[in-house]
């Protein structure tokens, strides 16, 4: 079988705060991203998977582990090693305020990328650029307009079409729908399957929200303090979760529908995760778990299952 | 005003508009709203809707450059429209709590938590003693469930996490025993799992004071769980009211019903998503119906055009050209 697309072993990016400590943001971390798949990453504020976003794009050193990008080890190439990669593998923000340059013109912002890595003449970018606009939905006269001219969901566009310039192979969408109204992100949702579809892309698709992740990912991933907890094909982990943090998040998640509601028993976590500086022994869910018991406290659980469904537990489902 | 019928708060005709003269653009208009005790009203709409600035403006709030119109608000019976400002403020001190998504925005970021239910709490009972108002602001906390609360309250709000501080900012709400509590977005900066806890919290804080709770959200997930009735709104106008279930069950106005569809769930099958096309206009329709643009059904229909929709039925409201057609057909 050919190279998956991008590989991470035991992956760690540790941040070092006051008197030698650490904060261990990504602590250990294995995934894989298949070519034309999309691994959505679901977990809480604090537990890595920005950190985790930004070490796939090589945004942030990383501390130990590995990279590699088909079968290429990148975890501490130079920038000239990573020419390639930077061209293949882009990112898209969640902000879609912040992440674009309020100075440049949409077109300016979409062909900076083309600029830096010297595609094409002027003309010929000027062309790819409205070709793009058109790709996101938006009209090609938007390139001489300013992001402020936009709205959140017309500027997440410009994003995603800034992305698409130089033909990826894998985008990182870190909380890309989470700043949109609801009208607004089942659009850019759509886009993004439609985009998926055309350009045989990859998805590395980070989100809090499990619904919204269920809608786009082939398979998915769940992220606690700094290590994966569960994994597995989408209907695997959804319909049959056995991680009880995975359990505890899905029966969180609010149903608007009165008939359904109710069905699913709330599973009732106590507390907020740790600091990530000082995680618990052992597993690191067990201070909020109602199944935890000495084993836990004492023993870290490695991710093991069958048919691709792994969980890190004790007592799992 | 002990008949407990009343409602606690009574909003009517309210219209707000920025700006002035001929850059002026009416932002929320003619909006109706009444809450009873013990009852939770939720407001759910997308950014720009007007959800925020009807409470604002219901409660003499409005910021600079944006002013009510017209309209009449009465909370507890008191007619608050015409109150002076003094008057307004010891009205919400006392009967109206307040949260707020961002509770860093209404915590001092450099006095203590405890200093902060201190004054709050002394500023609206002037006989109660510092020692007295500190050991009634660790009751408070406890109420709240902020874990060891007597040894915390002296932190300051950047050692708390997000999900303490919003218990910090409930607790303030609630240490008048208000009539009515208004929460703007008090769980959409929070973790799903904090999220539970904090609209449990919200509704035992209702019941047990009797308040009346005004949720105001974009999230219709957590609209249905804690709501009795809901408004929804779209550009600046209320478009379908009613008992939530019944409204999220069967919605009638098309923007309602385009909005639930849009809403993933864990239960629809993965990958079909209805979409509204377009997006919400900035400011209310001169004419017709604002929705008219966007909608599936009454686009491009001279009524919707042309015509403005006032609500209509009765413990189910719709304010729409379309639905009602459907209706008698």
């Amino acid at each position: 079988m050919s190279d998956p697309l991008v590989e991470l072993e035991q992956l760690a990016v540790h941040f070092p705060v006051a008197r030698g400590r650490a904060v261990r943001a990504v602590d250990g971390v294995d995934l894989v991203i298949d070519e034309a798949e999309t691994l959505g990453l679901v977990g809480e504020s604090g537990c890595g998977k920005s950190t985790l976003a930004r070490a796939t794009t090589r945004l942030v050193p990383i501390s130990s582990g590995s990279l590699r990008y088909r079968g290429q080890d990148l975890t501490d190439a130079d920038e000239r090693r990573l020419r390639a990669f930077r061209r293949h593998v882009r990112i898209v923000f969640q902000d879609p305020y912040g992440s674009l340059n309020p100075r440049m013109t949409v077109r300016q912002i979409v062909a900076q990328p083309l600029e830096i890595h010297r595609v094409g003449r002027r003309s010929e970018r000027d062309d790819r650029v409205r070709e793009l606009l058109t790709t996101v939905g938006l009209d090609a006269a938007a390139a001489s307009r300013y992001p402020h001219e936009f709205s959140g969901g017309q500027r997440q566009r410009v994003s995603i079409a800034r992305a698409l310039a130089l033909d990826p192979e894998l985008l990182v969408l870190d909380e890309p729908v989470s700043a949109l109204d609801v009208s607004i992100q089942a659009q850019i949702i759509s886009l993004l399957r439609r985009l998926r579809e055309e350009m045989g892309l990859s998805y590395l698709f980070i989100s809090h929200d499990l619904a919204v992740v269920r809608h786009i990912a082939d398979r998915v991933a769940v992220m606690y303090l700094g290590r994966i907890v569960e994994q597995g094909a989408r209907d695997q982990v959804f319909d049959r979760p056995q991680h009880p943090y995975t359990r505890a998040l899905l029966s969180a998640v609010p149903d608007p529908n009165p008939a359904t509601r109710g069905e699913t028993r709330r599973i009732r976590l106590h507390g907020e995760p740790p600091d990530p500086a000082d995680p618990p022994s052992g597993c690191r869910f067990r201070t909020r778990c109602w199944k935890a018991d000495d084993l836990c406290a004492a023993v870290e659980p490695e991710l093991v299952g069958d048919d691709g469904h792994v969980a890190a537990c004790h007592h799992p489902e | 005003m002990s008949t407990g019928r009343a409602p606690v708060l009574d909003v009517r005709d309210l219209t707000i508009v920025v700006g002035s003269g001929r850059g002026a653009r009416t932002v929320v208009d003619d909006v109706m709203l009444q809450t009873a005790r013990g009852e939770t009203l939720g407001i759910v709409g997308e950014s720009g809707s007007g959800k925020t600035l009807t409470m604002l403006g219901a409660l003499g709030l409005l910021p600079d450059g944006v002013h009510r119109q017209r309209g009449d608000v009465t909370l507890g019976g008191i007619d608050v429209t015409g109150a002076k400002a003094r008057t307004m403020r010891a009205l919400r001190g006392r009967d109206v709590g307040m949260i707020f998504q961002d509770p860093l925005t209404s915590l001092h970021p450099s006095l203590r938590i405890c200093s902060q239910l201190v004054e709050g709490l002394r500023v609206h009972d002037r006989a109660l003693t510092r020692r007295g108002a500190r050991s009634r602001a660790a009751e408070l906390l406890e109420r709240v469930q902020v874990p060891n609360a007597r040894e915390r309250m002296d932190d300051y709000p950047h050692q708390w996490s997000g999900g303490m501080r919003q218990r910090a900012m409930i607790a303030m709400a609630i240490m008048h025993e208000p009539s009515l509590i208004v929460a703007d977005e008090p769980t959409t900066a929070l973790d799903v799992t904090v999220q539970a806890q904090m609209l449990e919290l919200l509704a035992e804080a209702r019941d047990e004071s009797g308040a009346s709770l005004v949720l105001i959200s974009h999230d219709i997930g957590v609209i249905a769980q804690i709501a009795d009735r809901v408004a929804v709104m779209y550009a600046g106008r209320v478009v379908e009211r009613g008992a939530v279930g019944e409204i999220f069950a069967r919605p009638r106005h098309p923007y309602t019903a385009g909005l639930l569809a849009s809403v993933p769930t864990l239960r629809d099958v993965p990958g079909e998503l209805s979409v509204i096309g377009g997006q919400p206009p900035d400011r209310t329709a001169v004419t017709g119906c604002a929705f008219e643009p966007r909608c599936p059904i009454g686009n491009g229909e001279l009524a919707c055009q042309t015509v403005r929709p006032v609500m209509l039925g009765g413990i189910h409201e719709v304010a729409c050209h379309v639905a009602q057609v459907s209706e008698l057909a």
